[in-house]
């Protein structure tokens, strides 16, 4: 397997009316070739801004990329000039997003077969009638009945998870490597995002492409990816195979996390731990570790020492940003 | 969609029969006599008895029944005839056939004006928020907007008409006359009648265009690798119309009022003159006359820009 891209140490920083918000703050990343990996973690703890920042869509003002590189074929892009030709080039072409929020992120006066042409003609240099074509294609691919009645259908004549299917539709539209789906199915219901999250794997194994998926929810990612990178106010503070993850947590956090977790074999009544306390206001971080305040396992050694690095474990691949073993 | 439309042109004949009938009122309860004030015009005036004021007031049909009287009109103006006119001793309907052209033109071009350069103005600053740009549409524009349209006049008649001679402050000349002329003399009223509707309507583009680029799918679009400018113009400038139009359709309003004022000062021989002329000699059936065209006008570009919304944004459908 080899690396498709690899993010290093990115940092993008806004500055609000309130001071500098450090919402990544040096995160380190791969993607695999043909992988699908899950970036996990609580609103606000800044993976949507790390994933929207390797494509550098993130807006300027307020936002800033301060430092970093992500490598993707051969060169660093986020040394492509922002709204150049070449970043235009990746953007949507090679890399694509599904955001979450169907219901919003689709032009409301536009026809859905226009939305989805118009990336089309753009990256893969295609007619009208082409790109109409293969627009039909992908909504029959995502499971869009008659098709090609609906393309000139408006956003609002779809349901919310037709509206997702097409988001799906359009994020595959132009062969891209690497597919981020922020969040994809967080407006939906349960039924609706188990078939949404199986039509991505077999989409994205189909085309050969990589898959990264942003979210909150555990059981989302538990069952679809491949490696899973934990992160907590601006930072991963765990990563590794969905194994290690899910069997042996290492870092407080992410056991605080599961804890959380519903499990359908535990005895029915037994009651859910939630983590203690509000995740770490980003406007005034202190220098020791940003989950200390909520940690259970704290140490006094916890409050002597800065923030802790991410160190490997034994088997080579997980990762925990903890001093403490578990 | 044709019976949304039935529906409203129903509406629209209720609200003028209800400003027409308004006017009539409003004109008849204003002190004074036009019989006296239009025999106080002769010079033989000292020597009008009763009996012929009594005669000229049967003559205009004044001593009628209001009710009748207004039957009269109305029916008169369903046929296309608008009345006689005292003051001009002519048929009122022969004079707005010569003054409207005039209006008309002046409305439209500043109308138009207003949206070529307001539109493009706030999408600019909108695009370019917080640049010297967007600081300079936003003053200019809350300038034009706060500027009363007689105290804009006077300024440009006091320097282009006075101080540098540049431009007639005075009249109407047909450009099919004298085209270099009748440019001329427009210039200074058009730019009168633009500066409120043109600011407004950059101010409301603007605004627009600044709600509409937080949205989620203008992020979407940008995922897609788009231009800026197929962004901000495809995505983004369409979803801003609505409002623009919306307060275009009250722009249509002010420029109307504004004629009034403007055509008064630079002696443009318009519908807003003739209505001020009409007014101040009490003479009935001019008022009514042109607040009647007004009143159509004014609701059918209504009507015409709610059935626009339909075609502006498929959301909206019309029962």
């Amino acid at each position: 397997m080899s690396v498709l891209m690899e993010v290093k140490n990115l940092k993008t920083y806004f500055n609000t009316e309130a001071g500098l918000v450090k919402a990544v703050d040096g995160v380190s990343y791969h993607i695999n070739e043909n992988e699908t990996i899950g970036i996990v973690g609580e609103s606000g703890c800044g993976k949507s801004v790390t994933q929207l920042s390797t494509i550098q869509l993130i807006a300027t003002p307020p936002g800033r990329i301060v430092e970093g590189g992500v490598f993707f074929e051969g060169r660093d892009i986020l040394k492509l000039e922002k709204n150049g030709q070449e970043m235009r080039s990746i953007r949507g072409g090679k890399i694509s997003v599904i955001f979450q929020e169907p219901m919003t992120s689709l032009n409301p006066v536009m026809t859905i077969g226009r939305q989805l042409t118009e990336a089309i003609e753009l990256h893969l240099k295609m007619t009208k009638e082409d790109a109409k074509k293969r627009a039909i294609e992908l909504l029959d691919l995502v499971g869009i009945p008659s098709a090609k009645q609906r393309l000139s259908d408006f956003p609002h004549q779809f349901s919310g998870g037709m509206r997702q299917r097409v988001m799906i539709a359009l994020g595959l539209s132009c062969n891209p490597r690497i597919i981020i789906a922020d969040e994809p199915t967080t407006a939906l219901d349960v039924t609706t995002q188990a078939q949404l999250l199986k039509l991505m794997q077999d989409v994205v194994r189909e085309f050969k492409a990589s898959l990264v998926i942003v979210t909150h929810n555990l059981g989302v990612v538990a069952r679809y990816v491949e490696r899973i990178y934990v992160m907590y106010a601006g930072r991963i503070i765990e990563s590794g195979s969905c194994k290690d993850i899910f069997a042996h947590p290492r870092h407080p956090y992410t056991m605080g996390l599961l804890r959380a977790v519903p499990r359908l074999n535990e005895p029915k009544g037994k009651k859910l731990v939630p983590i203690v306390g509000l995740p770490p206001n980003l406007l005034n971080m202190p220098d020791t570790c940003a989950f200390l305040p909520r940690c259970p396992y704290a140490v006094e050694k916890c409050r002597q020492i800065p923030w802790p690095e991410l160190r490997t474990l034994e088997n080579g691949v997980h990762q925990t940003a903890c001093h403490l073993d578990f | 969609m044709k019976t949304y439309i039935l529906r409203r042109l129903i509406q629209s004949a209720v609200v003028v029969i209800l400003v027409t009938i308004g006017v009539f009122l409003i004109m008849r309860m204003l002190p004074g006599d036009p019989v006296l004030l239009y025999v106080g015009m002769d010079d033989v005036n000292a020597a009008t008895t009763p009996e012929e004021i009594a005669a000229l007031r049967a003559e205009f049909g004044l001593d009628e029944p209001l009710l009748k009287q207004y039957l009269d009109w109305i029916k008169g103006a369903v046929e296309g005839d608008l009345g006689y006119s005292f003051l001009l001793e002519t048929d009122v309907a022969d004079e707005i056939k010569n003054a409207m052209p005039k209006t008309l033109l002046l409305g439209f071009v500043a109308f138009s004006i207003s949206l070529l350069i307001g539109i493009p103005f706030g999408i600019i600053a909108a695009v370019r928020r917080g640049t010297w740009i967007d600081s300079l549409v936003t003053v200019l524009a809350n300038i034009g907007i706060t500027a009363p349209i007689f105290w804009v006049g006077i300024m440009l008649i006091h320097v282009f008409g006075v101080k540098l001679g540049w431009l007639p402050t005075q009249g109407y000349t047909s450009v099919f006359d004298d085209s270099l002329l009748g440019i001329k003399k427009l210039i200074m009223p058009i730019i009168c009648l633009t500066v409120f509707p043109l600011s407004g309507i950059a101010r409301q583009t603007r605004s627009a265009m600044l709600e509409v680029t937080k949205q989620d799918y203008i992020r979407t679009a940008w995922s897609k690798g788009l231009t800026e400018f197929a962004i901000n113009m495809r995505h983004a400038f369409r979803n801003s119309v609505i409002p623009v139009i919306t307060l275009a359709g009250l722009q249509i309003r002010a420029i109307f009022g504004g004629q009034v004022l403007i055509e008064t000062v630079f002696n443009i021989p318009g519908m807003g003159r003739l209505a001020v002329e009409g007014l101040q000699n009490q003479d009935y059936a001019i008022v009514q006359g042109v607040i009647l065209l007004i009143a159509l006008l004014v609701t059918l570009t209504n009507l015409l820009i709610d059935i626009s919304y339909g075609f502006i944004d498929p959301r909206i459908r019309y029962s």
